[in-house]
């Protein structure tokens, strides 16, 4: 091998010309020149020329300029200190700066060189290469702005960012470390893994998630779950997670948002509408007070006059059997009479009331009739059901809906209250509106409803009764909404109006 | 007149307190009728049907107070019990002053209802009764002439025979005639009869 190489060197020494040739491909120069401020070169190639401008004769011995000249006076310093401390190890020396060169700017350079050998009578030599980087370095300085531009928006976004892989975290932003109450991104980073940010409770779903994301399989993108702070506090925040390549390799990506005081204000909410809901039912109940009383009296008396009945004919001796039976009876259907009264007061006067379920349309209309017909002013007004047959079932709460109704069948029943008894009539209808839908229909022929009065018809607290909150259709519309329906009114086009509502079929 | 020819009168709007009610009166030996509304008692009740009436105040279409109202109205003489299910002072007020027997509130002890019936029928008797003799006396005194109607009524002032024949310018032979047909006329005994009498018709 030595062979070929000797040689090839003998070639290039009896040619000059031949490492001219070698010499002006490089995308820069070699160069010999002393070791002093002035970067006195003693001998530079070709290459030169296309770096700086000057030709190597310009820069020998600095005829035209000197070679540190042509540095920028900034790096000079620097470049120093880089190639004199590589020196004093006797290692190599690699440095980069910038150099004006005669007419195309400024450029940047790569000097790598080492001590060189010096014949005798000169002083110190250096001998290495020079090499046009500019392009790579304007390249490396876009991407370091582009960098620090990227990490900028990542730390600075309030979104916390966690990107994890194998459940454990791989990086984090500044704002998920404050989310979670640690000092810095490296006490996350050195947890043995990322169920120690997570509720204990909620632990394994979320497990579940990632690793299912992970082979691919499928795992919901947006979800909320309970996380825990450093301290242990439990937050809710809402997740966004996608497969990124972090690497070379999969990762998740994930950003988050504390949701907490919004679900918190949302489940106040939620219990303020389940209050108001409930006021209103004791307001009816209380508007009904006279008539419950009478009503439950009813059955009352009965069993009371069946009774002593019984007890006179037994008293009496030889009592007729078929006439205690016949008093027994009665007295049994009477209990049961006042008990579903009660019944009913007890299931309108419960607080909490929020249970979806399947409820027949024709059997709940004709038990809310039953109830608003305790109040005799009901019971003078003609009642008549338009309900088609094998109606379908529909989801919704039917305490709810029943006040619902209640509500609209007292509204109808006082708009019809100037009327002589034999025209108030109440139409209670319920067809099928579409596919998904089932609409319920209130009524009257009474004096009907102003256009004034139309705009804050479902307003809060507004009312033309003098007695009454005024919570009713307000209320009446919340729920409907609560139960996925929708809640409006319809001018009759003879006399009244209709009011509807709708709910989803089951 | 017994209590068997009287009749209790039921008018409630609920089967279920008439049913038990007509029970109650059948257990002893009253004779019941029931209607659901007042409507249907005013087409069936043929007065003077003695008896009484147990009546519901809250009904649809026309409440127990217009229906004793209406009775007042054509003078029919039938004691009310009123039973109600929810009453306040103003309607126990406002029957009482109509004229009601006696109001009670549901439910109620079967006895005090019986007590409150068997009172009114007494009291209907009573003044059925106090109503035939008023008629009576009165169709009497249609049979007086005017001559004995004046000593009548000089009579019924205090006025002594003597006293009576000067005013009128009779015998005191005349009067005394005259008073004996009076008497014997109105079917009285003494001075004190007489004016019992008088007086009790007054009052009807």
């Amino acid at each position: 091998m030595t062979e070929i190489i000797n040689e090839q060197i003998r070639i290039l020494q009896k040619n000059p010309e031949y490492l001219n040739n070698i010499l002006n491909n490089l995308p820069g120069m070699v160069f010999r020149c002393q070791n002093n401020r002035l970067w006195s070169m003693l001998y530079i190639s070709m290459g030169a020329q296309a770096v700086t401008g000057y030709s190597p004769e310009d820069l020998v011995n600095g005829n035209v300029i000197d070679y540190a000249s042509i540095i920028v006076e900034d790096d000079h310093e620097r470049v120093w200190q880089e190639i004199h401390s590589a020196l004093k190890h006797h290692q190599q020396y690699e440095t980069e700066y910038r150099i004006n060169t005669r007419q195309d700017g400024q450029k940047w350079v790569r000097e790598k060189g080492c001590s060189g050998s010096s014949i005798e009578g000169e002083t110190e030599i250096l001998e290495g290469i020079i090499i046009d980087i500019t392009k790579q370095k304007y390249a490396e300085l876009a991407l370091q702005t582009s960098k620090k531009r990227l990490d900028s928006i990542v730390e600075g976004s309030i979104e916390a960012i966690l990107i994890h892989r194998d459940l454990k975290a791989l990086f984090i932003n500044k704002s998920l470390v404050d989310m979670l109450g640690y000092n810095c991104a490296d006490e996350i980073l050195a947890l043995e893994s990322i169920a120690n940010l997570i509720a204990p409770h909620d632990w394994n779903r979320i497990k579940g998630y990632s690793i299912a994301r992970m082979n691919g399989e499928y795992a919901p993108e947006q979800y909320e779950f309970e996380a825990q702070k450093c301290d242990g506090e439990i937050r809710v925040l809402q997740i966004e997670s996608s497969i990124m390549d972090w690497n070379g390799q999969s990762a998740i990506l994930s950003t988050l948002i504390d949701i907490t005081e919004r679900k918190l204000a949302i489940r106040e909410l939620e219990k303020q509408r389940q209050q108001l809901a409930h006021m209103d039912r004791l307001s009816t109940l209380g508007e009904m007070a006279a008539s419950i009383a009478h009503e439950i009296n009813q059955p009352l008396t009965a069993i009371s006059n069946r009774s002593s009945a019984t007890r006179r004919r037994i008293d009496g001796g030889n009592p007729d059997m078929k006439k205690l039976r016949i008093a027994l009876d009665a007295i049994e259907q009477q209990s049961q009479r006042a008990g579903e009264i009660m019944h009913r007061i007890r299931e309108l006067a419960k607080p909490q009331s929020s249970q979806q379920v399947k409820v027949n349309i024709q059997t709940l209309v004709e038990e809310c009739i039953n109830f608003a017909e305790i109040d005799g002013r009901i019971r003078d007004t003609h009642i008549i059901t338009e309900i088609t047959t094998k109606l379908p079932q529909v989801i919704a709460d039917p305490v709810q809906i029943h006040q619902v109704l209640l509500n609209l069948i007292r509204n109808a029943t006082q708009a019809m209250k100037y009327l002589p008894i034999t025209e108030r009539q109440l139409t209670v209808g319920a067809r099928q509106h579409d596919d998904y839908t089932v609409q319920v229909t209130v009524s009257d022929c009474g004096c009907g409803i102003e256009k004034e009065t139309e705009k804050k018809l479902f307003d809060s607290f507004f009312t033309t009764r003098e007695t009454g909150l005024g919570m009713g259709l307000s209320i009446c519309r919340t729920i409907v909404s609560a139960n996925n329906g929708r809640l409006w009114f319809t001018r009759n086009s003879d006399k009244g109006v209709t009011f509807r509502f709708t709910l989803p079929v089951a | 007149m017994t209590v068997n020819d009287m009749t209790v009168f039921i008018v409630d709007d609920d089967e279920a307190v008439r049913d038990s009610l007509a029970d109650l009166m059948d257990l002893i030996n009253l004779r019941v009728e029931t209607y659901a509304s007042a409507l249907d008692f005013l087409a069936s009740y043929m007065a003077p049907s003695p008896g009484c009436l147990v009546l519901d105040i809250r009904m649809p279409g026309l409440s127990g107070l217009d229906l004793q109202a209406e009775l007042v109205k054509r003078n029919v003489m039938l004691p009310i019990v009123f039973i109600t299910g929810h009453g306040d002072i103003q309607m126990a007020v406002q029957a009482m002053r109509a004229g009601a027997q006696d109001f009670i509130q549901k439910p109620f002890r079967e006895q005090e209802l019986l007590d409150s019936i068997n009172l009114a029928m007494e009291t209907g008797n009573r003044d059925r009764k106090a109503l035939q003799v008023g008629q009576s006396v009165k169709q009497n005194i249609q049979r007086l002439t005017a001559r004995e109607r004046e000593v009548m009524d000089m009579i019924i002032e205090g006025k002594a025979n003597k006293v009576i024949a000067i005013d009128m310018g009779l015998s005191q032979r005349t009067v005394e005639v005259h008073r004996a047909n009076v008497m014997h006329k109105l079917k009285v005994r003494s001075l004190a009869d007489l004016v019992r009498t008088i007086t009790r018709i007054e009052n009807i």
